[in-house]
Parts: C-alpha cells; sequence; structure tokens
C-alpha cells in the first residue's frame, strides 16, 4: 500500500480512483432512472407489478385529499390511496404501498410520519458548519500538501 | 443516514478510546459520505423541484460517496494530498472514519430499503434495522458535547512535555 501512496505513483493512483468514481457515479445514475422498481415503472409494466409491494421511504407530502395524498421525492407527485388523517403538507412520511394495476395508484398497507425529521435537518446544517470548523482547525496547507494538526 | 453531530461524535469517541493522532482526520471520514453524497443530491433534488432541467440521473450519482467502492477510492484521492510521510496514516484514518459512518447508518431502518454495499458488482442492499432514521437525533445534543469532552480529556498530550531533555 505504501507504494501505491507514493509520490511516484500518486498521479496514476489519483488518476484512476477519479475515474473509477465517474465511472461509477454515471453507472450509478443511469441505474437509478431505471431500475425495475418502484411506482415510474409499474406504470410501464401493469400486468408484471399487479399487487407489488412498493416501499417508499422519506418522500414529502406535497398534496393532501380526503382519500389518500401526495408524495414527492426528486420525481413526483406520486398518488397515494390511503388515511391522510394526521398528515399535513411538508411531513416527511416512509410508506409501505401496493401497486393498483388497475387504477394505477399506489394503495398504502402504513404509513410512519418522521417528526423529527426538521430537527434532523437541523442538526445536518450545524454538521456542514462544525465540518468547516473542523477543515479550517484541523489541518493547514504547507509546501504543497495537506497537513494535519494533532 | 444517522446526524451529521452524531457521527462526529462517533469520530471523537474511536479517539478518546485509542488515543492516536488524525483526530481531525478521521472525525472528516465520519461526515464525508454525507457531505458528498446527501448534500449535493438533496440541493440538486431541490432545484430540479423548482424546475431547474436537471438531469434525475444527475441528482443520483453523487451518492456513490456513499457506497464501500466510491468510499475507498475517495479516501484514497484526499488522502494522495497529504504528505508523502504521513500519506498512510492519513489513508488508514480517512477509511476509518468513512467506514465508522457507513457502520452507524446500516444500524438503521429504512423499512428494508437498505444501503448498497457491493456496487456496481450488485444492486443487493443491506441494513440492519436497529434504529429508527431519527434515532440519533436525540443522541445528538448531549452525546456531542460528551464526546468531545472526553477526546480532550483523554488527547496525547505535547511530546514535549515528557520528551528527554
Amino acid at each position: 500500500m505504501t507504494s501505491l501512496l507514493s509520490n511516484r505513483a500518486r498521479p496514476w493512483v489519483a488518476a484512476a480512483c477519479l475515474g473509477w468514481l465517474v465511472l461509477m457515479a454515471a453507472f450509478y445514475g443511469h441505474y437509478s432512472v431505471t431500475k425495475p422498481v418502484g411506482y415510474r415503472y409499474c406504470l410501464d409494466h401493469l400486468e408484471e407489478c399487479r399487487g407489488r409491494t412498493i416501499l417508499l421511504p422519506l418522500w414529502r407530502v406535497t398534496a393532501l385529499r380526503d382519500d389518500g395524498y401526495d408524495l414527492y421525492k426528486i420525481t413526483g407527485p406520486i398518488p397515494v390511496e390511503g388515511d391522510p388523517s394526521g398528515l399535513a403538507l411538508g411531513d416527511t412520511i416512509s410508506a409501505v404501498t401496493v401497486f393498483d394495476s388497475d387504477r394505477q395508484l399506489l394503495v398504502e398497507q402504513r404509513h410512519e410520519v418522521h417528526h423529527l425529521r426538521k430537527a434532523k435537518v437541523g442538526l445536518g446544517l450545524l454538521g456542514v458548519a462544525l465540518s468547516g470548523v473542523l477543515v479550517l482547525v484541523g489541518f493547514r496547507w504547507r509546501e504543497g500538501g495537506v497537513v494535519a494538526r494533532g | 443516514m444517522a446526524d451529521l453531530i452524531t457521527h462526529m461524535a462517533t469520530g471523537f469517541l474511536v479517539k478518546a478510546v485509542t488515543r492516536r493522532g488524525h483526530t481531525a482526520t478521521l472525525v472528516l471520514g465520519t461526515v464525508l459520505p454525507d457531505l458528498l453524497a446527501r448534500a449535493p443530491g438533496l440541493g440538486l433534488a431541490r432545484l430540479r423541484e423548482a424546475g431547474a432541467p436537471i438531469p434525475e440521473a444527475l441528482v443520483h450519482a453523487p451518492q456513490i460517496a456513499h457506497m464501500p467502492l466510491g468510499m475507498l477510492a475517495l479516501g484514497t484521492v484526499l488522502a494522495l494530498l497529504f504528505h508523502e510521510p504521513d500519506r498512510l496514516e492519513a489513508w488508514k484514518n480517512l477509511l476509518a472514519g468513512l467506514f465508522l459512518h457507513l457502520a452507524l447508518d446500516l444500524c438503521q431502518d429504512h423499512m428494508g430499503v437498505g444501503y448498497m454495499l457491493a456496487y456496481p458488482f450488485t444492486t443487493w442492499d443491506f441494513e440492519l434495522r436497529w434504529l429508527s432514521s431519527e434515532a440519533t437525533v436525540l443522541w445528538a445534543p448531549w452525546l456531542g458535547p460528551l464526546s468531545l469532552g472526553l477526546w480532550w480529556w483523554r488527547r496525547p498530550r505535547a511530546e514535549a512535555a515528557t520528551a528527554d531533555p
């Protein structure tokens, strides 16, 4: 490992790692929009998806109706039939649903509201700020390289 | 993902126990997966929702920084920024932090939608489902200061103070 991290190997190892990251990102991006699961796939494959369970972890409520609600996460909105009581616009929920091929919507089996989501986002923002402080305090740039303090 | 404060706290706790250097390097490793994968993904998703012409694939692409083989490459690239004599130690600490992050996240429950541990070789995913995805929000307010305090109390003192004259 030491030789792979040597100055002589550094340009090649860096190029290989960056190339690997770019390839992985490209493959994963493509996979994410073409994977054979989820509501969108089921709309194009009604018979294959009849009665299929679809999990929706951490989706945001974007509309409320008497008989259900809409969810959004990167794509959507996705219509879900289920009990909207206790839900508010903007809530983050996780839902277990079943795809109804005839009506082309999801029928909720159960859902869980993530009441602490906003607090978690707040802690995330605080973490980003503290990470910046950590970089400033914990490292310095000297003679063309990073030096860790302590 | 657990919250970033709890992730940082796990790094400080490890260093409080091991009493070795490179604290900042390991703690940085514990936050990098969320800083490089989740934060850009969330930002791009918001922009896309607001109508920006961002391809959906681009929103998902940064998630590779949260996968083991992405972490390995990421940790190696960052370690190469350090000076050669210190590089191996930096690499070990970065990877320790990155995989500590993943270990904590694996404990969570996302209704069975887990983390891909061997992408791009398989899309199999896994999670232990021991904790709700918000469980650590209740830990962070006390675990963060406690871990920092423990690390400060147990940190290696300056070598000069004990060195022979």
